[in-house]
């Protein structure tokens, strides 16, 4: 082979391996698509956790269930892609959990140590923990 | 008139008198001129048998190349820069290190982007590159485009600073004990993309400098 084949072929070479190699790191179009929905999801519990922190710095109290206070500001109690509610569990007098249908929950697990102001993540239940101060 | 022009001018009026290349060298030394300044002038004309001086090829500038090679080396210096990104981002997913577990989740955005950019950048440079390969073998001339001589030692410029750059990084990973799988892949990873890319245009640097 030429010497003037030989670089650009192993250029072209790299190159294709490399995408080859990240579109398997990444997944495909669907993949990304998910982790959009997901981040939405996350974003829509990060809103609910302030929603339910506004109304026990209003009653003193974790609320029983999920719902709209017009003394906060408003969250959405249902996942947009899907339609169902996102789901609430007390923990204790000031944690809670807030779970959400992930498709790609293993990210979470990932990351966690990068949401944690934002809720953490729990392998088990695939909700996260919010603790209240 | 410049002091180039000059001595273009005195070169080419003593060959046309018949003066031999030894007489003018010393005429020149003389005067002042540096022996690679009196080289330069002289050997801007053909030392061959004829009633006239026969000037040499000189390298030339166009527009049209400006815009063709421009492309070109920003094709491969994209290529460069997303392969090494990418494979650096890979090498973080697949190679564990146990004191440094930074992950994050722009790491598949950035991962994405170096992705389209490789499928754009990469055979646009490829393609180009073969297009003035061919074009330079059908017509020898166009090796003295002085553009394409300007974007090669540009090239080679930005390829060695990141040779060096990749040995520094190497040197200062081994003494500050980090110099681990993880970091020996990545600086591998530069050092094939920017060697070959230095090698390259290394050998052609070498067929342009022949041809001006």
């Amino acid at each position: 082979m030429q010497r003037d084949v030989i670089a650009p072929t192993l250029i072209g070479v790299l190159a294709v391996a490399a995408i080859a190699a990240g579109l398997m790191f990444t997944g495909g179009p669907n993949t990304a698509r998910a982790e959009k929905r997901d981040d939405a999801r996350h974003r829509d519990i990060r809103d609910l956790s302030r929603l339910v922190s506004c109304i026990k710095s209003h009653d003193d109290a974790l609320p029983d269930t999920l719902k709209s206070d017009e003394r906060c500001k408003a969250a959405p109690l249902v996942d947009q892609t899907n339609r169902q509610p996102y789901r609430y569990n007390v923990i204790s007098e000031n944690s809670f959990d807030l779970c959400a249908d992930f498709e790609l929950p293993e990210r979470f697990q990932s990351y966690s140590r990068y949401t944690r102001p934002s809720g953490q993540w729990q392998k088990e239940s695939e909700c996260f923990r919010f603790t209240l101060k | 008139m410049r002091p180039s022009d000059q001595l273009a001018e005195f070169t080419r009026k003593a060959i046309s008198a018949g003066k031999s290349r030894e007489d003018i060298r010393d005429a020149l030394s003389q005067a002042g001129w540096a022996p690679n300044e009196v080289a330069g002038a002289l050997d801007a004309w053909a030392d061959i048998d004829f009633p006239t001086p026969v000037p040499r090829p000189r390298p030339y500038v166009s527009a049209k190349e400006a815009f063709f090679y421009g492309i070109m080396f920003a094709a491969l210096a994209m290529t460069a820069w997303h392969l090494v990104d990418l494979a650096h981002r890979l090498i973080n997913h697949w190679v564990d290190d146990p004191l440094s577990d930074y992950t994050s989740r722009y790491d598949l955005e950035w991962a994405r982007w170096s992705i389209a950019a490789l499928i754009v950048f990469a055979p646009t440079f490829l393609m180009m590159n073969r297009a003035a390969a061919k074009s330079a073998k059908l017509d020898p001339g166009k090796r003295r485009s002085g553009v394409r001589k300007w974007f090669i030692y540009v090239t080679l410029f930005f390829s060695a600073l990141a040779l060096l750059g990749d040995l520094t990084a190497t040197i200062y990973a081994l003494l500050n004990g980090d110099l681990t799988l993880r970091f020996a892949l990545k600086a591998l990873s530069v050092a094939v993309v920017a060697g070959t890319i230095f090698i390259y245009f290394r050998s052609e640097i070498r067929e342009v400098d022949d041809a001006a």
